[in-house]
Order: C-alpha cells, then structure tokens, then sequence
C-alpha cells in the first residue's frame, strides 16, 4: 500500500465502527473507501475527507445498526453452557459409585416423601367434598358418637331459625334381601328424609327426595349392577328385611374418603321400633345443619345448655352433649368416641406422617449435601483452570449451582414418575385408596418444585461459594488442603442423619413389640377356629335340629346362637349402682344362648352358667321368673365385690331387678386400646342374630363345605355367610398392622438413605487418605490397624447418635404407648436391640471399603508422587 | 392469493443495475451508474439499504467478493439477481409495455397542453 495514499478521516472511521454491525463492517466500509479515493481524485481531498464524514453519517441506519450489545457474548456462553453440561456429566460418571448413591438416595428420599404427603393429603381430605360441610354438626356426649332418637327432634323443634336440617341415622347390620328368590345380606342406613339435602352424594338416578316416602329404597351403583346387572333400576322392588321396597334412586359411587359409607339407605321412618321417641332409645347418630349465617359457636352454647338442662328432668344421668364439627370427625379418633359412624383416622398419625415424611426428606437430602461438598473439593483443580483462563467468580457460582439444580431437578423428575407408578403397592401397603390424580396437583407440584430450588441451594450453596474462592495458583500447585470447617459440619451432618435413623428404628421396634403383644395377648375366650354367620328366622325356628344335625359331624365341636359377636358388641343396657335414679352406669350386654360360655371358652368364676340355668331376659317376666343375669368382674367390681360374694346379690339391670347368678372373667370386647368395661350376658331367645360356630379340627374346608350343604338343605331361605372370629379380630387392628407395616417400610428406607450417605463418605475419605494409610502401612500398619482407624471415626459418629437419639425415642414412644389400655414397656430388649443393629449395619456399611482401603498395595499409591 | 411481485421503483433500478452489472455489482459500483448513467443524486447507503431488502425479498443472492488494494483491503460484497429478481423485472416490464400500449395516441401526439 502507498504510503502517501490519503486515509479518511480516522475519527469518522471508528465512528462507523462503533455503530455498524459487525456482519457488514467490512463491505460498506470497503465500498465507502474506495468512494473516497475516486471523490480524492475528482473534488480533492477536503471534499472527499467532508462526503466520507457524511456518508459515515448517512449510513446510520436501522439495517445497518448493531442489533444487541450482548450478542457477541451470548455466542460465547452457549458454548459455555454446553460445556458445564459436560463436564457435570463427565464428573458424574468419573465417579460412577458416588453419583448413584447420591442421586438414587435423593430420589429415594423424595419418592417416599412425595408418597406420605399424599397419604396425608388423602387423611385430610375425608369429608370436605359436603358442599355444606361446615354446617353441619353432629350431636355427641364425651362418650359415645350416638345419641338418643329423641335428640334431632326436640332440638329440630326448639330452633327451628337456627337449624336448616336434623338428621338422625342408624346402620342396621347385615339385613336380609330377598330378589326374584336369592337372598343376600348387607347393611342397610337408615335415615330421615332430609338426610341427601344435608351430605352431598350424587345421585345418578333419582332426587334428593328419593327417602321421603316409606317403603322407599336408594341403591348405590355398585350394588344397581351387582344385584341387576345394570345401573338404571329407578322402581325396582326388591324385599328387605320381609318388606317391599321400591329403589327410587341410585348412587354414585360413594367417594373413599367419605366416612360414610353405605350400599342402600331407607326411610328412618320404616324402623317401626326407632320411631318412638324418648330418652332411653339410644342408637342414633344425629346430624343437624344450622342455618346460613348463625353463629356456631353462641348456638352451641343454647344448644348445649338446652339439652344438657333437658337431661336433668330425666332420669338419665349421662355425660354432657356437645356439638362435633362433622368434617372434623374423621380424624378426631383420639375423643375414641363408642359407636362410630365409620373407620376413623387418627390426626395423630397425620402428624406422625408428616414428621416421618420430613425425617426421611432431611436425611436424604443431608446426604446429598454431604456427598456433594465432599465431592466438590475434587474439583479445585477444575476451578483452578477455570479462573486461569479467565471464569468470573460469578461465573462459577452459577456453575456449581447450576450443576446442583440439575441434579436434584432430575431426581425429581425421577421420583414423580416413580411415585406414580409406586401408587397402587403403596395403597396396598397403607390400606388406602389413593387416587393417582392426587399426585398430579398444581399445589404439589409447586411444593415439590420449592423444594427442590432449596434443596438444590443448599447442597450447591456451600461448594459454589468454597470453590470460587479458591486462590487459583494455591490450587493450582498442590498444596490445597480439605478445610477444616467443611469435615467437620460433615459429621454434624452425619450424627444428626444417624439420630434420626436410630429414632425410627426404635419406634418400628416398639410399634412392632406393642402390635405383636395385642394380637397375642389372652382375651379371655378363644376366637380360634371360631366362625359366626347372620340368622334368621327359619334358622332360629329350626334351630335345636340345625344344632343336633350339625354335632353329628365330629369336626363340630360347638354351636350357639347370640346377639352380637363377642368381638364386636353392641348396645348398651344400665346398671343401677346407687339408691337414686342418677347412680347408674352403662353395661355392654350380649343375649347368648346356653353353650356361647363353653364354645368361646370363657372361664366362670363363680355361679352356675345358662347351662343349668336359663331364665330369659323379657318384659314379660313375672316376680318369680327372675332372669338370668351374668356378669363380668369388671362390671362386680363396681360394686366392690368378689365373685363369690357377687353370686345371689340382686343387681337392677335395665329397671329389672335379679340376683347376679354367675361371674365370668373379664375378657376384651373391645379394641386394646380401651379398657375392659361392665359387661353382662343375658338368656334372650328372641333376641338372637347370630350363630357361632366352633370348629375341632384343621379340615376347615371339608367342614365348611359340609356346613354349607347342611344350611342349605335345612335353612334353603338363609344366604349363609360366615366370616372366622380371629380374621374378624385382625380387622380390628388392621390400622395399627398397617400403620406398622408403613412404618417399617419408611424406617428401612430412611435406614438405607443413611447407610448410602455414610458408604459414600467412607469411599471419599479413604480416597482422600490413601497416601497416609500408604504410607502407614509401609511403617508397618497391620491391615486391622487400618479398619480399626478408617472405622473409628465412623463408629465414634454412630455411638453419638445413639446417644442422642435414644433416649428421645424412649420418651416419645412410651407417650405413644400410652394410649393403650394394656401395653408393652418400651423395655432394655428394644433397646439393645436397636444398639446393637445400629452398630452392625454401621459396620457393615463402612467394613467393605475400609478393608478394600487397607489391603490395598501401598506402592500403588505411594509411587506417582 | 400469490405472493405480488413488488419492486418499489428505487427498488427496480437498483435490481436493473444488478442485472446489467452481471456478476460485478456491488454497492459503490451500483450507486455510480445510478448517478453518472442515470444522472440521479443518490446516496450510497440508500443502495446499500434497497440491496439488502432485494435480499431478503430473495431477489438477489450476495457472496463476499474479492479484496482490493483500492478498498483498504476490505471484500466486496457482490449482489446477482435470482430466479424470482427476473421474474419480477419481466413482471414489471410486462405491466409497463400493457400500460403504454393502452395510452391512446393522442396523449403523446397532442403536444403539449
């Protein structure tokens, strides 16, 4: 290039520079110089100098402009961006051990968490979906969910502003159906006619006034198309109980999480002997829905005090009545009220749930932030690099962070997808229900999402601000050491994860122990081999032939006819204690025939049983047909006496007066968690619904067969079905066998969660120690010394949790015991137990890399220094 | 409806000259014929501008071109006309030569008014 040649002016060039797209600087700017040199050679330099500064000028334009400051950097932190994906990538598979457990734990621990919040959710949602839910109230006293039939009434009548409905129910067990010539039993709710104005339950077929008329009958859907065969029944007749009833409405399917739950309901109206009202008539749960807009809490002080005032005029003495927000009642099973409408929860679990969830969620993540910060320092090499060739601070932060956020928003992702195929075994599991459209919430989803940003910030957090601290020439050149602090917070970690472990292995234990105990416990009769089936009329009339031809099998060993199972006793007689009408207390009573004693195996303690003595329990009774009456110790025990003094002492039961003719030992009617109560047995031949029957032998099959066979061929209009005692028992404490189960499977898990964590650490630590345990071992270290001293810290950390933990699950777990009326002590046994396991899996854990650590070839390590 | 032809009338002269210019039209190269030729001021950004348009209505195709001494050493970008700049030239011209074959000869032959 000729040096004389003339330049355009220099500032008018960088102007241009300054503006112009970096695409198309070259071509005008080329084109704009050679326009120079031609305008040089025709106007002479000044000109061309003054039109170049005007065609920088003219060139301003909108094509022509730089689009965004930033695009030249973008470009470059795409490129960036990929490389942080890889080299996340490449660090989680260098270490491939380390990456599973740290991922496969956290995902662990966030599935088993996601599982519980929906149960709980699930636990909280019962009885919400009443449109008028909180409205509605149900009338109890502190004992018992029922209330006399006369309650909704005088209540319905004394405010008739205040309450919009009054409802009174009753489930009537086991009635028999008579459709086209099969029979069949189930339940039957019975209800007064505003009852589907007050509870939102769909109706597919019908109107809300479907029960107002007698003889009418609702259907739930799943029984339309068991019995039918088809939804649309709308005026079926079907007989229940020997009446007609036309169906007038059929049922969606009710909701699970309602707690009522019924397949037919019938007018209140058609139970003849419930229509009367009066005080003594006690079988009914009563709802009431108040008016919009009245105070719930000043009307349930009027309400309160006018049945309670009520209460004194009677003769009745009872506990006071109070009004129960009915979508609370599900899960204030701890008020363990007698007589509930339907399974109940407990809130106490909820929280127990909740508390597990959170437990497990915390050692899981603990885990993973131990795992990643320990990990992280072998990436001070990476940062050192990195802030070499010229990373912000900022820069790296994000990296690690970023790197966090992937990780944890993958196992995420992972444990959604496992929790929703995880669904069906978990409800097997926790014997619920659960709707896969519960994990699905937006609600959840977001939770889940918070949760996983703090997660992702607490495990990144410490690592991104630790590393991009690094001086990078420290790093660079070796002499960076592990900072005291970081191992140190570790073990914190460590301890407190292992607490936590060591908690729920206690409370499984304890849970266990407790659960174990009450389905072994002596119940004062045998329920084995014991199996009971609804009666009828034929029955009861053919019964002593029934009886005689059944004996006739060897594998029979007894029969007897009662009102109620020995397990699940119903209602209520009272039993005069005192002089005034107000000494009375409430007596469980069963109606049984002369072989019920011996056939449930109970044992007499005085007296002579129905055998050689049976006078039946009737209004009939005259002065010298005193009825039997047999009681139990607990119920003698009101009156002080021993059995032997009971016998021929004149008791008033149910305004019959009779002298005690036999005292029986207590045995448990009722759950364990409740104490044995007073108990009578009476002779009523009229009142039987029931017949026992105890098998000999372990040929139940062929027995049942037989029984089947003989049942039809004598009582042809009985649809025989019979359940065992003992199965019967198991349901009762189905929740706490459940509620073991789930616990167990949340402890192993929690358990599991932990032994990763500390595996994973010990892999780091020996990494990190190998030179010393090299160079120990060419010092002469046994490989025993080795274990011993990579074991110890490990062993130390346990033994401290221990410590903690403990006696925290000693005291928390003795409170939980003491709901029960008959527990289990906490005991040494649990203790040691859980001592001893504790140590074992610790040892198990961290022995396969501690040995792997000392038996390896110190040359190995020693050699590339 | 088809997507119109539409060359603005700058447009059209600019794309002429491509055309002419075969293979050897660039910015400056264009704007000199426009003036010394055509006699018309114009300013070299304008052409610069109407070109990159024609570009992106795919009337011209563009690659960088050969450095020269004369330019300070920077390429130019040389513009050649496409298949659909024809087209929309042939267009343009047809509706011209319609348009001037319906002027009644008058017009022309009246003198002036």
């Amino acid at each position: 290039m000729n040096v004389k040649d003339p330049k355009p002016p220099k500032l008018a060039t960088r102007l241009f520079f300054t503006y112009c797209s970096p695409e198309l600087q070259e071509e005008i700017h080329g084109d704009m110089v050679e326009r120079f040199r031609d305008h040089i050679k025709e106007f002479g330099l000044r000109r061309a100098k003054q039109k170049y500064w005007l065609n920088v000028l003219k060139f301003f334009r909108w094509h022509t402009l730089k689009r965004r400051k930033s695009k030249q950097y973008s470009k470059n932190n795409i490129a960036m961006f990929k490389n942080y994906f890889k080299i996340a990538w490449r660090n989680a598979l260098k270490h491939k051990a380390y990456s599973t457990i740290n991922l496969s734990g956290l995902a662990v621990g966030l599935t088993s968490f996601i599982l519980i919040v929906i149960y709980v959710q699930h636990q909280l949602s019962y009885d919400q979906f009443h449109e008028n839910k909180d409205r509605i109230f149900r009338v109890v006293d502190g004992e018992f969910a029922i209330t006399p039939n006369i309650v909704g009434p005088i209540l319905a009548r004394n405010f008739t502003e205040e309450i919009e409905h009054s409802v009174r129910t009753i489930i009537m067990g086991s009635q028999i159906f008579n459709l086209e010539g099969e029979s069949f039993t189930d339940n039957v709710f019975h209800a007064d006619p505003e009852f589907f104005d007050m509870f939102t339950f769909e109706m597919l077929y019908g109107t809300k006034e479907a029960i107002k008329n007698p003889n009418s009958l609702v259907i739930s859907r799943k029984e339309a198309v068991k019995r039918f065969g088809r939804e649309d029944v709308l005026n079926e007749t079907l007989k229940m109980s020997g009446r007609n009833y036309t169906i007038t409405g059929v049922l969606a399917d009710i909701p699970e999480n309602s707690m009522l739950q019924f397949d037919y309901v019938a007018p209140f109206y058609d139970l003849q002997w419930a229509r009367r009202e009066h005080w003594s008539n006690t079988s009914y749960h009563t709802f009431l829905q108040l008016s919009n807009g009245v105070d719930e809490g000043e009307f349930r002080i009027k309400i309160e005090d006018l049945l309670n005032a009520d209460l004194e005029n009677e003769e009745d003495e009872r506990q006071s009545f109070f009004l129960q927000a009915f979508p609370s009642i599900y899960l204030q099973s701890d008020m363990r009220l007698g007589y509930e409408i339907g399974r109940t929860g407990d809130i106490k679990y909820v929280y127990i749930f909740m508390a597990v969830a959170v437990l497990i969620l915390l050692i899981a993540c603990i885990n993973y932030v131990n795992l990643s910060t320990s990990r992280s320092l072998e990436r001070a090499k990476e940062v050192g690099i990195r802030k070499v060739v010229g990373a912000y601070r900022k820069q790296l932060v994000f990296q690690f962070l970023g790197e966090s956020f992937l990780f944890v928003f993958g196992s995420l992702a992972v444990s959604i997808g496992v929790s929703y195929l995880m669904i069906p075994y978990f409800n097997q599991l926790a014997g619920v229900q659960l709707d896969k459209s519960f994990l699905l919430t937006m609600d959840l989803l977001l939770t889940l999402g918070l949760l996983g940003l703090v997660i992702s910030l607490l495990a990144g957090f410490y690592p991104a601000i630790m590393l991009s601290t690094f001086k990078p020439v420290a790093v660079l050149k070796g002499n960076f050491k592990n900072s005291g602090a970081g191992s140190r917070l570790r073990k914190v970690l460590v301890v407190f994860q292992f607490s936590i472990s060591a908690f729920l292995l206690v409370a499984t234990l304890v849970v266990n122990k407790q659960l174990s105990y009450i389905q072994n416990k002596n119940l004062g009769y045998d329920r084995e081999q014991v199996l009971f089936f609804r009666v009828n009329g034929e029955v009861k009339s053919n019964f002593q032939t029934i009886k005689n031809e059944l004996l006739a099998n060897p594998n029979i060993e007894a029969v007897s006819m009662t009102s109620n199972t020995p397990i699940n006793v119903g209602s209520a007689h009272g039993i005069k204690t005192g002089p005034t009408d107000e000494d009375y207390e409430l007596l469980y009573y069963i109606t049984a025939d002369e072989d019920f004693i011996d056939l449930m195996d109970m044992k007499v303690l005085a007296g002579v049983d129905f055998k050689e003595r049976a006078v039946p329990f009737v209004e009939l009774d005259s002065i010298e047909r005193v009825p039997s009456i047999i009681l139990n110790e607990t119920a003698i025990g009101l009156f002080g006496w021993t059995p032997q003094e009971a016998i021929g002492k004149m008791v008033t039961v149910s305004g019959y007066e009779a002298p005690v003719q036999a005292v029986l030992e207590d045995f448990h009617f009722k759950s364990m968690q409740n104490e044995i109560e007073p108990f009578v047995i009476l002779f009523n031949p009229q009142r039987y619904y029931f017949g026992l029957i105890k098998l000999k032998t372990d040929q139940a099959k062929e027995t049942i067969e037989f029984l089947e066979s003989k049942m039809r061929e004598l009582a042809p209009s009985l649809p025989l079905e019979y359940r065992f005692l003992d199965d019967h028992f198991d349901s009762m404490y189905r929740f706490e066998s459940r509620l073991k189960d789930v616990f167990l499977t949340f402890a192993s898990i929690a358990i599991v969660i932990a032994c990763l964590g500390m595996f994973g650490l010990i892999s780091f630590m020996s990494l990190n120690r190998a030179k010393e345990i090299g160079i120990r071992k060419v010092l002469g270290a046994s490989v025993p010394n080795i274990i011993v001293l990579l074991s110890s810290d490990f062993l130390k950390l346990v033994s401290i949790a221990l410590i903690i933990s403990l006696p925290l699950a000693y005291y928390f777990m003795s409170d939980w015991l003491m709901d029960y009326a008959y527990s289990i002590q906490v005991g040494v046994d649990v203790l040691v137990i859980s001592v001893i396991s504790a140590l074992l899996i610790t040892c198990m854990t961290i022995g396969y890399q501690a040995f792997k650590t000392a038996v390896i070839n110190p040359a190995g390590i020693l050699r590339n220094e | 409806m088809e997507r119109r032809h539409y060359l603005g009338e700058f447009e059209e002269t600019v794309l002429l000259v491509v055309a002419m210019q075969h293979e050897a039209a660039y910015g400056l190269s264009i704007t000199k014929v426009i003036e010394e030729d055509l006699g018309r001021s114009v300013n070299m950004s304008s052409v610069h501008t109407a070109l990159y348009r024609l570009e992106e209505k795919g009337y011209v195709m563009s690659d960088l071109g050969g450095a020269s001494e004369k330019r300070g050493g920077r390429r130019k970008r040389i513009f050649v006309i496409t298949a659909a700049g024809k087209s929309a030239l042939l267009e343009a011209k047809s509706h011209r030569q319609y348009l001037w074959s319906r002027i009644p000869g008058i017009v022309f032959k009246g003198g002036t008014s």
